[in-house]
């Protein structure tokens, strides 16, 4: 596959940088691409004085950039091109990256992002197709508009909450047996038995719409083009009002969760002044295992809590990996590179930087031998077990759509922590659960104008 | 002093004196056009338009009016001006008092004074690890001591609480900015003429009076421009409260910058962000010019 | 000089006035210490032991009962510190050199010359103060872009000193103010130049005030967050600021990895405060040459 590439990449080098960018519109065949005309004026400036083209890339992945930078410089080596990283931190320093670069006009070819993100830029004509990269190579395509994908996933992180094993004696799994052995805990314990995050963070917004997906909750309908607010229709308003009021009184055994991200809740757990806690992935063990050792052996790994007798059907997994902007210098090189990337022999690697929290985008990649032979994930079997019992579960908030379709009103919504400021109104500003459900729904409404 | 000198002088050398000038004020205009005149320029520019950064299309003032007129403006003001007024109050008064109490020449005042330095040298981000930490209502120690001492029952989250986020953030930045009031005062007692001081005391005036009469006048001018310059820089404070709250809970710390930050990257609606950041910058131009008017604070008392 | 009317009036002798002062004194210099040390004294404790020491048992343990150097090994191993620490310190000198002396200059020039327009050129200095910065990160970038500065010590250099030029000016500008001119009057007489006489006798002088400039400069350079997000987009450029705050929001990095880049970013702080603590005690004396 490498080599066939370099083949194709002499002929492109020979043609110029300016070329290959317009070669790029023509193999990518794609209408969307001539939305960016006007930025791809700026690409052949840019690249035409060069001669070798230079792939911006943007990623708020520090955590992997030895295994980052090595994959880049085989990919170097093997062709035409240099890549060079900007790494943001996590959360919005990457738009804020993004809007400067693309005011000067000097955007990225690469993004790393979520899929909810990769198609909040394809609705604004910012995304290249990379079908190649995807289409036929077993990744999943959550990104797909009239065929053509725009986003390659490289790992999936679910949520996933933790509980102590020494004071809760099994897991209470339902809604009804949490709430009373959470009551039972703080009354008898010196700690509170459970934690309801709130506020504008990416911990309150994905629990509470995973408290929402529980009971049942059809927060949105109708197909991409199309997508309906559905929270307060007759059907949903009920079970809707009903998570809010199990939150509140989750609240009442829990510390004042108001503006906690992922760190607090884990420190809360840690500190011992919470029972437990939701979270993604095992991000607590890998924290609490540096600052109290002691702990991590009463810790157990569960799935959100769900009102009885329903299942997990639907359960929240953050997909994040590579979109191609069609405005760089190098669009073509960038879709080199984000399947280069995709197919190296260090993508395991990339996955594994954060074992136990980041997971492989493929079911054949969870039960690969990388995998299973990673340590930190052998200590931790009963995780790969939820992982593995609820694959076919895992969905991104973007697939909120009819049939798993791409939903932009949630991506929007999840880009400002809708529902995570709804938690907020309900458990700070004393509205009401009903009232609640129609701020939320208003405030969805407004996201669609 | 004999005009006669400074006339000749100032004409003997004309040229070098020009020469000054230009070396001391033209980097300087240079610079300021760069990082000030015209990005401020282009940002109130893109105020003008709908998606600058895009699709850029001509709007007129629509996005000021879009601004002005949401139904939380009046809520993101007050919460700056009280967090500007009462940081910088306190800033002021912790700095003057301090300032006061080093130069009387107590014992350990020498270390006291490298102290205060410090937190003033040390940036906002490690400022607010500090202090995260010492709030945090589960790793915090002021709770942990709190809760030892039996103070209150559960930890608080002084970040996190409608009642308390704004104090616990306008803590932190009188911690980090009382000092800057501090070295300026300082430096401008020790310029005051001691003997000023003990003439008073010959003519027996109480300390009162002497500071009344001989120290607050000289540090007048200070005053006034710490006031100023610090009231500019905490209205338009970002980072201290976006690191330590994120503008929450509730709006409960939400500032007009912190808004100017979420309708820029969370809603990416840079056309409303340079609005409001044009409309914060006539406030306080309005305000800086009648105090300029009122105070004239670059004038020195003469005596 | 409005003094000698209240000599009489004072009720409360002057002794007991002088006790009630000092012991004012010595209440306020110990309340303000709290509240300085306190703080920095967590970090050190923080800092200086591995976490599974601070946090054991689910308390946070602040006396240091064991010192390990574990923290600042995840920090040079793990991270870019070093490099970006440097970097910090490279564009901190120079941008509180230059700005420290475009400040003596232009104060320098605003007392001793008279030209129109003075007073509102250094008014409208100020207001450049009043738009939120936060906006102006995508003008700027795109002026560093199109000038081609991006990523290079020489612009971040020139963006800090923008930043603090302004204050830092006016503040010689007050500070000249105080120094009476009949020094250097009487230095001219002698025959020295001006430029002379600004070396030899005006800068001795003014040093609390420049010293409180440098102190200035070096704070925004040292704090500054925005501008080098903005010039610097390369990992070998970022400055410590920057840096910190990308490794800190990994998995891998936590509490005590975080007060031990703190502390580091502290020590130059702290160097400046003690070493400064010689000028600022020499105080200023203008008593004896009236």
């Amino acid at each position: 596959m490498a080599r066939q590439h370099s083949t194709r990449r002499k002929f492109l080098t020979a043609a110029g940088g300016a070329t290959a960018v317009a070669v790029a519109g023509c193999t990518g065949g794609s209408e969307s691409d001539s939305e960016g005309d006007s930025a791809t004026t700026v690409g052949e400036v840019e690249s035409g004085d060069a001669t070798q083209t230079t792939i911006k890339y943007l990623s708020d992945r520090g955590d992997s950039k030895q295994v980052i930078d090595q994959i880049i410089s085989e990919f170097e080596s093997e062709h035409d091109y240099t890549v060079d990283v900007t790494y943001t931190s996590k959360g919005t320093s990457t738009d804020e990256q993004l809007q400067k670069m693309r005011a000067a006009g000097n955007p990225p070819d690469v993004v790393f992002d979520t899929s909810a993100d990769a198609y909040r830029y394809q609705r604004d004509g910012d995304a290249a197709p990379v079908s190649e990269a995807v289409q036929g190579t077993g990744l999943p395509d959550p990104v797909n508009v009239d065929g053509e994908s725009y986003f390659v996933a490289t790992m999936v992180e679910p949520l996933m909450g933790w509980y102590r094993n020494d004071i809760y004696e099994e897991n209470p799994t339902t809604w009804e047996t949490w709430q009373s052995e959470a009551q039972r805990v703080s009354e008898e314990e010196d700690i509170n038995g459970y934690v309801v995050q709130s506020g504008q963070t990416n911990n309150a917004d994905t629990s509470i719409t995973q408290y929402h997906w529980q009971n049942d909750v059809d927060i949105y309908s109708g197909p991409s083009d199309d997508i309906q607010v559905t929270i307060d229709d007759e059907d949903n308003r009920q079970a809707a009002i009903e998570t809010y009021e199990w939150v509140q009184q989750m609240a009442e055994y829990a510390p004042n969760g108001s503006g906690w991200e992922w760190g607090d809740a884990i420190a809360a757990l840690q500190q011992e002044n919470a029972a437990a806690a939701m979270s993604v992935g095992g991000l607590p063990i890998l924290t609490i295992s540096a600052n109290r050792p002691d702990l991590v052996e009463k810790l157990s790994p569960t799935a959100f809590p769900v009102p009885d007798g329903n299942g997990q059907d639907k359960w929240w997994a953050y997909m994040e990996g590579h979109v191609v902007w069609n405005s760089g210098g190098a669009t073509e090189g960038a879709r080199q590179f984000v399947d280069f990337f995709s197919k190296s022999e260090r993508f395991m690697d990339f996955v594994l930087s954060a074992p136990l929290f980041q997971f492989p985008p493929t079911r054949e990649g969870l039960d690969s031998e990388a995998v299973r032979n990673n340590e930190t994930i052998q200590n931790h079997p009963d995780v790969m077990e939820l992982v593995r019992d609820n694959w076919d579960a895992f969905t991104s908030v973007l697939a909120t759509g009819d049939d798993g379709a791409p939903n932009i009103v949630a991506a929007d919504a999840y880009g400002q922590q809708v529902f995570g400021q709804s938690a907020e109104q309900l458990l700070v500003g004393g509205r009401s659960p009903e009232e609640t459900v129609d701020w939320v729904a208003e405030e969805l409404r407004g996201l669609q104008d | 002093m004999s005009t006669v000198t400074s006339v000749r002088s100032s004409l003997a050398e004309f040229d070098e004196r020009r020469l000054l000038l230009l070396a001391t004020f033209l980097p300087l205009a240079a610079f300021f056009t760069l990082v000030w005149a015209i990005p401020i320029a282009y940002a109130l520019g893109m105020s003008l338009f709908e998606n600058p950064t895009r699709a850029a299309s001509f709007a007129g003032l629509s996005n000021y009016v879009e601004i002005l007129t949401a139904e939380q403006f009046p809520l993101f003001l007050w919460n700056s001006v009280l967090y500007a007024v009462s940081t910088t109050v306190f800033s002021l008064l912790l700095g003057l008092g301090l300032a006061l109490v080093v130069n009387q020449q107590i014992r350990g005042g020498s270390v006291l004074r490298t102290m205060m330095i410090f937190p003033y040298l040390l940036p906002t981000l490690v400022v607010i690890f500090i202090w995260q930490f010492l709030f945090d209502p589960n790793i915090g120690v002021v709770n942990q001591w709190l809760v030892d001492f039996g103070v209150v029952a559960d930890p608080i989250a002084f970040f996190s609480t409608i009642e308390w986020a704004m104090a616990a953030v306008a803590v932190t930045s009188v911690w980090k900015f009382g000092s800057f009031a501090f070295f300026i005062l300082l430096a401008r007692l020790q310029a005051i003429d001691p003997n000023l001081y003990e003439r008073a005391r010959v003519e027996g005036a109480s300390t009162w009076q002497a500071f009344r009469d001989i120290t607050v006048p000289h540090l007048r001018g200070a005053i006034l421009i710490i006031l100023l310059v610090r009231g500019i820089w905490m209205f338009n404070k970002f980072d201290i409260i976006y690191l330590s709250t994120r503008g929450g809970p509730l709006n409960a710390t939400t500032t007009l910058p912190i808004r100017v930050y979420e309708l820029a990257f969370n809603e990416v609606n840079f056309g409303a962000a340079t609005a409001l950041a044009g409309i914060m910058f006539f406030l306080l131009a309005g305000v800086a010019v009648v105090y300029f008017r009122v105070f004239e604070p670059e004038k020195e008392v003469t005596h | 000089m409005a003094l000698g009317e209240g000599a009489a009036g004072s009720v409360v002798p002057q002794r007991l006035q002088t006790r009630i002062k000092r012991i004012a004194l010595v209440l306020v210099a110990a309340l303000v210490a709290v509240f300085v040390t306190v703080p920095v004294y967590v970090m050190v404790a923080v800092a200086v032991q591995s976490p599974a020491a601070v946090f054991r048992g689910g308390d946070v343990n602040l006396l240091i009962d064991s010192l390990t150097l574990r923290n600042f090994r995840v920090l040079i191993e793990d991270t870019n510190t070093i490099q970006y620490f440097a970097n910090s310190l490279i564009v901190t000198a120079s941008s509180t050199v230059l700005s420290t002396a475009l400040a003596v200059a232009a104060g320098y020039g605003l007392t001793r010359f008279e030209f129109t327009g003075k007073t509102v050129a250094a008014r409208a200095v100020l207001f450049a103060y009043m738009f939120s910065p936060i906006v102006l990160a995508i003008p700027l970038y795109v002026i560093f872009f199109s000038l081609g500065l991006l990523n290079s010590y020489f612009a971040l250099t020139m963006a800090l000193t923008a930043i603090s030029a302004p204050f830092t000016i006016w503040l010689m500008w007050q500070y000249f103010q105080t120094v009476p001119i009949s020094l250097e009057e009487s230095a001219w007489v002698r025959g020295a130049s001006r430029t002379r006489t600004l070396w030899d006798v005006v800068l001795p002088v003014a040093r609390p005030g420049y010293i409180s400039a440098a102190i200035f400069s070096f704070a925004v350079a040292w704090n500054d967050f925005t501008m080098s997000r903005v010039v610097m987009s390369n990992d070998e450029m970022y400055t410590i600021t920057v840096g910190a705050s990308l490794f800190l929001d990994r998995v891998t990095i936590g509490w005590g990895e975080t007060m031990a880049v703190s502390l580091l970013i502290c020590i130059p702080p702290f160097l400046i405060a003690v070493f400064l603590q010689n000028y600022l005690l020499q105080g200023f004396n203008v008593g004896g040459l009236e």
